[in-house]
């Protein structure tokens, strides 16, 4: 089960992963409208105006980067490397953070959020306790995002040598920064 | 019965030094390399029959097996991988 958590690229057939995955951006797009959110790069949320086009746009833009990225660098470690599996990680390892973007929203927590804003020095016992509640899942949601990215990579294209975990590492530092592009 | 194809004291690869028939005891003794697919792990062997059987589909075999094409691929990768090391050998 747990092997099955990690590394679903490894275990469930494509479609399935597909219709998750794309499920997965119709939710972060329509929610992102809703709550004022974007995705700009692979695993970076940001705030955005309740626009149609910003949002959806930067979304996909932030997904199609990280795709082909990780595609080009797949096809140079493996010729036989696939479209659809690459697209499957990218998708799924962001599923976790589409989670955490809708968590933020919960009303308990949206309310402690504001108030560090408001008042950052004068924080009550509540504030202080959604705020803990927040690190205790933000850490281990992007611990999972790195972990479903690396394990769905490594099946896709059988990554096994050092220097191409390298690369691997390096184009996920690049996707992360497509925000500023 | 396995057949043993690893020295079980320095673990190098076996050859074969006798055969007979078990019709007429006729014996040929002397010293004949393990063809590769007998080199292989029993399930390395076992791998490749199930291959055969599925009609060469990796797809066929990753959905048999539970696991994703991917998974099946990297399998086959590795042993194709080990098929070529032993020819060279």
């Amino acid at each position: 089960m747990m092997k099955k958590l990690f590394n679903p690229v490894a275990h469930f057939d494509e479609k399935v992963l597909l219709g998750a995955g794309l499920a997965s951006v119709i939710i972060a797009i329509v929610f992102g409208y809703l709550f004022g959110f974007k995705l700009d790069a692979l695993f970076h949320i940001t705030y955005a105006k309740k626009d149609w086009s910003e949002v959806g746009i930067t979304t996909l833009r932030s997904y199609g980067v990280a795709v082909a990225a990780f595609f080009l660098l797949g096809l140079l470690i493996n010729k036989r490397a696939r479209f659809i599996d690459i697209l499957n990680t990218v998708l799924i390892a962001n599923v976790p953070l589409v989670a955490l973007s809708l968590l933020q929203k919960l009303p308990f927590i949206s309310n402690a959020l504001d108030a560090v804003l408001r008042n950052p020095k004068g924080l009550d016992p509540l504030t202080i306790s959604a705020l803990m509640l927040i690190s205790l899942i933000v850490f281990p949601l992007t611990v999972l995002c790195f972990v479903l990215l690396y394990n769905g990579f490594r099946t896709s294209v059988n990554m096994k040598e050092w220097y191409h975990i390298t690369f691997f590492i390096m184009v996920a530092i690049f996707v992360n920064f497509t925000q500023f592009i | 019965m396995k057949l043993p194809i690893v020295c079980p004291s320095c673990e190098n690869i076996l050859k074969v030094s006798q055969m007979k028939c078990s019709y007429c005891d006729t014996s040929i003794s002397g010293s004949f390399d393990l063809p590769v697919l007998l080199r292989l792990t029993q399930e390395e062997q076992e791998f490749i029959l199930n291959f055969f059987l599925s009609s060469g589909s990796i797809k066929e075999m990753a959905r048999q097996a539970d696991i994703s094409y991917p998974t099946m691929r990297n399998k086959m990768d590795d042993l194709i991988e080990k098929v070529k090391t032993l020819q060279t050998v």
